[in-house]
């Protein structure tokens, strides 16, 4: 759970809406926004393994951890509150290659 | 294979602090910076013998709260970093209990941190050298407590479970929801923690 300036957006993961759970078990993650009277509001549609949502201050950017499935690493994603769209930013990639982060 | 944890967004959604970690002939720990719209890429260094954890961005952008975990025998702290420099400063020289997840109090010089200390709970301390004022007592708090996010100088929200608080206890057990579970709470500083949303 992570709140923008007074609260105005909060942000939160959950399950997604219409299909939580795989046949096989596997949870579907999504990003939601909860409204002001606790509802909340889904804002992706990811089927993912998510984590570590966190919402600018400003209210017009969501960060968050997501994997394509069970065994695969977590990459760092970005939810534009203006547009609900999703980008991918290749940071996993990216350290990996960036001798500072990598020990060599 | 690298693992990223503990993301933080600064305020204007433009940079992104994390955990980094990874194993190896020469295993590696710490923070980083990431302009998402750049690709542009900052190590945050670790102090000398002292590893740096759970970042959270001021409300300036300027600094980050962060845990500074020691590799030897000494306290976990909290530390500030200041992002011109990437220099870390202590502000809680010793406590007892583990501290996690350091946030900035907006309009004060202040964080916020959770304790944990035979339950979590909250504190406050002054990044100046100010005494550390207790917000939720970790005897009344609860088995965890995630990164809080103030929505005013003096009222957080945050996801926790296992509270201690029988009428918390007593109010989930009403509604069929396990003492277990994660759910969201309200705490005005001075009361106790309420659930954030009521049917």
């Amino acid at each position: 759970m992570s709140a923008s300036r007074n609260g105005e957006v909060i942000i939160t993961l959950g399950l997604n809406l219409g299909v939580p759970v795989t046949p096989t078990g596997v949870h579907n993650g999504e990003v939601f926004r909860i409204d002001h009277d606790g509802k909340p509001i889904q804002l992706t549609n990811l089927f993912g393994h998510l984590g570590w949502a966190q919402v600018s201050y400003d209210g017009s950017t969501v960060c968050f951890g997501s994997k394509t499935d069970r065994n695969a690493p977590v990459d760092l994603m970005i939810l534009d509150l203006g547009t609900n769209k999703v980008s991918a930013t290749g940071l996993l990639a990216k350290i990996r290659s960036q001798p500072g982060f990598t020990g060599d | 294979m690298p693992v990223l944890e503990d993301f933080s967004i600064s305020p204007d959604g433009r940079i992104v602090a994390f955990g980094f970690s990874h194993g190896g002939p020469r295993p590696e720990r710490g923070l980083g910076l990431f302009e998402w719209r750049t690709g542009t890429l900052t190590r945050i260094p670790n102090p000398l013998g002292q590893i740096l954890l759970m970042p959270s961005f001021s409300y300036d952008g300027k600094r980050l709260a962060v845990v500074v975990n020691p590799t030897g025998s000494n306290p976990i702290v909290i530390g500030i970093v200041d992002l011109a420099t990437l220099a870390v400063t202590n502000v809680i020289p010793e406590t007892s209990g583990a501290p996690s997840f350091p946030v900035f109090q907006p309009g004060s010089d202040r964080v916020l941190y959770c304790q944990r200390e035979f339950g979590t709970g909250l504190k406050l301390v002054g990044i100046s050298g100010g005494h550390n004022v207790t917000i939720l007592p970790p005897k009344n708090g609860f088995v965890y407590i995630l990164r809080p996010s103030f929505v005013s100088v003096d009222e957080i929200l945050f996801q926790a479970a296992g509270p201690a608080d029988r009428k918390i206890v007593a109010e989930l057990d009403r509604s069929g929801i396990s003492i277990g579970a994660d759910v969201l709470y309200r705490l005005r500083f001075g009361n106790r923690p309420d659930f954030c949303f009521r049917a």
